[in-house]
Order: structure tokens, then sequence, then C-alpha cells
């Protein structure tokens, strides 16, 4: 509950696992994710992204396992109101006028800042007299954006923020979204299950798969540590004896890995070459099981990145 | 919170408003033509000089009204409405658009949220109940000035008098909101929702009514036989009218027919008034008096509250710990 980690932590699960039924939607989930961070959590559909997001945000109670945010419960009111939740398909009341929806803003935060939440939406031509239920999936988005952000979070949650926007509302949104994060340097998750979609926002990925967590880290660590090799088949057993591999596919006349390096590889067999963000999550997502164990030691390592 | 709570329940709280000053229009309108007739016919001033025999101008006006409209037993199931209109959409409404994602979120905790809502919800439900049980009273007093006098039996004890006065309207109508809310909790959807309050409102209350006057043990009284039905004192309530042997055993009409009957082939059967007093046979009521008005509302609007603070806590306690 208390301790330095608490300056520097925001949330910090241990074995959270929630299940419906005799399904589990999220297993064995321990992060400790660092603050000042634009975090992104990939995984494909039904990786138990929302079900994660869900419990950090104080809606669903895991069925084992703890989870803190800022040090306390979700569900307390003191962290409540430093939570900031924009679920998938951005609810709003349909009978309330977007002026109604910043009212209800005003009525349930004790942090509500109304002029920065109106000079957001003004920017964008959203009349503050239309009921939420006849505006576009873009405005939508906007208002229930302007509706968290009101609330001056510490820490913003968005589930798919852009999955069902056309590229121009999506550039608005995360637009928006990162001047907010610049001005304040307020803490992000935003989960995807596609990854060009917020690429260039993180600087942080989390990736989750068939319920479990594989990867958690800065991204400019994980570029740094993953590499691209390809090289004669016979030499592989030596690759993987030095160093971890994530995903390979070996013939007769070559061997191509993604490897996580432990060290310089100075064989010139190999050509060797920096694996991009895209290609690392892919392969952690078709090969499940090959992450489990580094991104448990990557996770007990996080805390020490924030020194 | 409260803001909160009237934007977004405000049209509902206002529906409730336009049906009670409805149901209160309609109301006044028929009682003052009660009373402007009673009082035309000087029914009224008969009745408070207690001495004269108002037979007459009594008979003159329940020719001219009848008793209590058949509106009324309809107005007796208005509580329903808080339970369908008011209960039901409370919670169910917010899971099923998926705001409850947005509302819960806030800096409120669900408690407060909830118990914000119910506290606004049961102030309306306690001044519906008020405003009809006094209008509807108002209403009622000239049958009750009649019936006092003894000229007829419709008062406040029989139903649906008894279901539109005191505190039953406010029982019945706290009960019908628990059991919608409890029951949007639990099924988290509206439609479904509305259809369990229907089913379990009447379940529950259908019952209770066919049982609260036994809640106290009726009087009884019994005496020989007469052409007509043994007089019970003025405003009290018949449970059971029947026969008794001599000794006093309960015996069903059947009964009497063997004893006295003469019969006639087929189904027809004659029997004689005078062999029936000359057997010691009785006639006897199971009846609760007018004095037990207050005991038995109070019974009876005691159980449906508690069957409704049951049900709020469990839609509380399942809103806290179990939806989402």
């Amino acid at each position: 509950m208390s301790g330095p980690d608490d300056a520097t932590l925001t949330i910090e699960t241990t074995l959270l696992g929630r299940r419906y039924g005799r399904r589990w939607a999220l297993r064995d989930c321990s992060l400790s994710l660092p603050r000042g961070h634009v975090i992104g959590l990939v995984g494909p559909n039904g990786a138990g992204k929302t079900t994660l997001l869900h419990i950090v945000a104080g809606l669903l109670e895991p069925t084992t396992g703890q989870v803190s945010v800022f040090g306390t419960r979700p569900r307390d009111p003191r962290a409540l109101a430093r939570i900031g939740f924009v679920a998938q398909d951005k609810p709003l009341y349909g009978r309330f006028t977007v002026a109604d929806m910043l009212r209800m803003g005003g009525w349930l935060n004790p942090r509500w800042d109304r002029a920065s939440a109106l000079a957001r939406l003004a920017g964008l031509d959203i009349p503050l007299d239309q009921r939420c239920g006849s505006l576009s999936g873009g405005q939508r988005a906007q208002v229930a954006l302007a509706v968290a952000l009101g609330k001056h979070p510490d820490l913003l949650l968005l589930d798919e923020p852009v999955a069902n926007l056309d590229p121009l509302a999506r550039r608005q949104f995360m637009q928006m979204l990162l001047e907010h994060v610049a001005a304040t340097g307020m803490s992000v998750v935003l989960s995807s299950h596609l990854l060009a979609d917020l690429e260039e926002a993180w600087d942080y990925l989390v990736l989750l798969s068939a319920s479990r967590v594989q990867l958690s880290a800065p991204t400019d660590e994980l570029l740094h540590e993953h590499r691209m090799l390809s090289g004669p088949p016979s030499k592989a057993d030596a690759i993987a004896a030095a160093h971890s591999i994530v995903q390979s596919s070996i013939n007769e006349h070559q061997a191509n890995m993604l490897i996580r390096a432990r060290g310089p590889i100075h064989d010139p067999d190999w050509s060797v070459r920096p694996a991009s963000l895209q290609e690392l999550v892919l392969a952690y997502m078709s090969a499940p099981l090959a992450g489990v164990a580094p991104a448990l030691s990557l996770v007990g390592s996080a805390p020490e990145g924030s020194r | 919170m409260i803001a909160m709570t009237w934007r977004q329940h405000r049209a509902q709280l206002l529906a409730g408003t336009g049906v009670v000053l409805a149901s209160i229009v309609y109301m006044v309108i028929t009682g003052l033509q009660r009373a402007s007739y009673a009082h035309t016919i000087g029914l009224s001033s008969c009745l408070a000089a207690k001495a004269r025999d108002c037979g007459t101008l009594a008979s003159a006006f329940i020719d001219r009204f009848g008793g209590i409209p058949a509106v009324f037993t309809l107005l007796a199931g208005l509580p329903l409405l808080a339970g369908l209109f008011w209960g039901a959409p409370l919670i169910a409404r917010e899971v099923e658009t998926g705001t409850y994602r947005l509302a819960w979120t806030q800096s409120v905790s669900r408690r407060r949220w909830l118990s914000v809502k119910l506290l606004t919800f049961l102030a309306a439900i306690v001044v519906a109940a008020a405003v009809l049980s006094l209008v509807f009273s108002f209403w009622l007093h000239i049958y009750s000035q009649i019936t006092a006098a003894g000229y007829t039996d419709i008062d406040r004890l029989a139903p649906p008098a008894f279901d539109l006065t005191g505190a039953a309207p406010f029982g019945t109508m706290l009960f019908a909101f628990a059991i919608g809310t409890a029951a949007g909790a639990l099924i988290r959807r509206t439609l479904p929702a509305m259809a369990v309050t229907l089913g379990g409102y009447l379940g529950v209350v259908l019952p209770l009514e066919s049982r609260r006057y036994s809640f106290l043990s009726p009087l009884s009284k019994s005496g020989p036989f007469t052409t007509g039905s043994l007089p019970v004192p003025p405003g009290a309530y018949t449970l059971s009218s029947g026969y008794t042997t001599a000794g006093g055993r309960p015996v069903p009409f059947t009964y009497l027919a063997q004893a006295c009957g003469t019969p006639h082939g087929g189904h027809s059967v004659t029997i004689k008034l005078s062999c029936l007093a000359a057997k010691g046979f009785h006639v006897s009521e199971l009846y609760q008096p007018a004095s037990r008005y207050w005991p038995l509302q109070g019974i009876y609007t005691a159980s449906l509250v508690a069957l409704g603070v049951l049900l709020l806590g469990v839609a509380v306690w399942w809103t806290d710990r179990r939806v989402s």
C-alpha cells in the first residue's frame, strides 16, 4: 500500500485474474506500470485488454489477485477521482445535450475543469445544445474524451479509443489526447488490437495474449534488445544457447529468428538487423508461450527501470 | 449527485407527477359532485344532526352515484407503475446502454450514486402516496358518514378503499419500486426486469390482499335464521358468512338442504326457514370491526415495507459488489 513505489507507479497488479464461468478472461497478470508514460496495451481480440482496463477502472472485481492504483483500491473514491476512463463504445447519455454532459462532469467530480473542457469542444465545432444521441461517431469520441480529461485525471484509461473512428476523427482524437499529455504529464493506458493505430503515441508496451501478460517494458528498451537474424541453419543452436529465441522459422537453407539478445552477435555468417515494433508484437502474439518467461522477468525489473 | 439524479430522471419524475395529478383531478371532480349533491338534497345536514332518520336521502344518494366506481380499483394498481417505470430501469438501463461505465467511473462511489437515486425516488413515493391517500379520504368522506349512520357498508376497511387510504399506498408503492429496482439490478435488462416486476408484484400483493384481513383473528357473530343476512357493526368488513348447528359446528349449505330440504327432482330444492329455525341452525359472520382499520393497515403496510427494504438492500449490495 505504501512505500517508494507510490510515487513512481500508477498501476500495480499481482497475479490478477478474472473468470467468467469456466473461462478465464485474464490470468496471472502481474504488472508494475510506471508513471508518466503513454502505455500501449496490445493484444488480439479477446486477450483480456478490456477486462484488465475494467478492473483497473474499478468497474470489475478480480476473481483472483490484487490491484492497486496510486496505492489504493480502484473502487476507492479517492482513486476514482484520479482515474479517467473512456470505454470502447464511448458511452454518453443519449438524451443529455453536450452541455449537460459537461455539467455532469462538474456535478460528479471535485477537480472538474469546465473551462478547458469547453475550450476543447469549441475547437471542434460540436454544438453544446446538441443531444448526445445524435452525435456522429467522431463527435461522440471527442465528447467522451473531453469529459474524461475535464476530470483532470492523473491516469487516463482508453479502451480501443480509435477503433471505430474514421482517419480524420482518429487524428483529431489523438491530437487532443497528446496535447493534454504534453501539458500535464498525465499517465495514459490505451488498448488496441491493431498496432498501427497508436504506435507513434506509445513509449511503453504491454502485450496481452491468451489471457496472459507476454511483455511489459518501455518500447525503446524492447527495440534495443530485439534483433532479427537470418543465417545458416547449422548455427541456429549456437544462437539459441546464447540468446532467447522468441520466434524462429528454419528450413534446409536458412534460419530466420527473432531473438532477445543477451549481448552482441559477432559471427559474420548472421545478418543482423533491429526488429520493428510490429514484428516484435506479432512474434510474441503468435508464440504466446515463448513470451511468458521473459515477460515475467521483465515485469520484475520494471521498477528498477524507473529509478 | 442530486442535480445529476434530477437531470437523468426528470422525465420519469414529471411523468409520475402527471399521473398523480390526473388522478387527483379525477377524484376532486367526482368527489365534489358527490359532496354538492349530498349538500343539495340535505343529506349532509341530516347526517350531521344525527337524531333524524336519513334513510330516504341516503338511498337517493346511493341510487344516484352507486358505490366506489370500478376506476378506483385501477387507481389501487397505480403503485405498480412506480415499479415498472421508476424501479426496473433504474439500474438496468445503465447496464443495458453501457452508460454504467461512464457513471461509475466518475468520482462518486457506486454506493453513493445509488443511495442518492433511491432516496430521491423514495421522497417522490412518500409525497405521491400521501397526496393520493389524503385526496381519496376526502373523496370517501361522505360514504364514511353514510356508513357510520348505518345506511350502507361502503367504508375504508374494504377494498379498494383500504388500498387507497392510510399508509397502504406508501407500502404498495415502495414495494413495487423496490422489486423493480432489484429485478433491474439482477437481470440488467429493462424489459425482462419489467416483466419480473409485474409478476413479482402481483405474486406478492394479491395473496397478501387475500390474507390481510386475517392478520388479526376476526370476530364472529352468530344468530338465528332470518331472511336477511346478519347485521354487522357499521364499517365492519365481513370475511365470510356461514351456517352452524345448534351446537356451534360450522356446516355447509348442502347440509341444510339435506336437513330441511324438499327435493323437486333435478337440482331444485326448497328449504323451509321454519324448519331451519326449529332445528336450531344459526347464521354466523366472521368480520373485522371498523376499529381495527389502523392495526390492519399497520400490519399490511409494514410487511410490504419490510419486503421492500430487503429488496432495496439486495439491489444496493448486488450493484455495489456484483454488477459490471
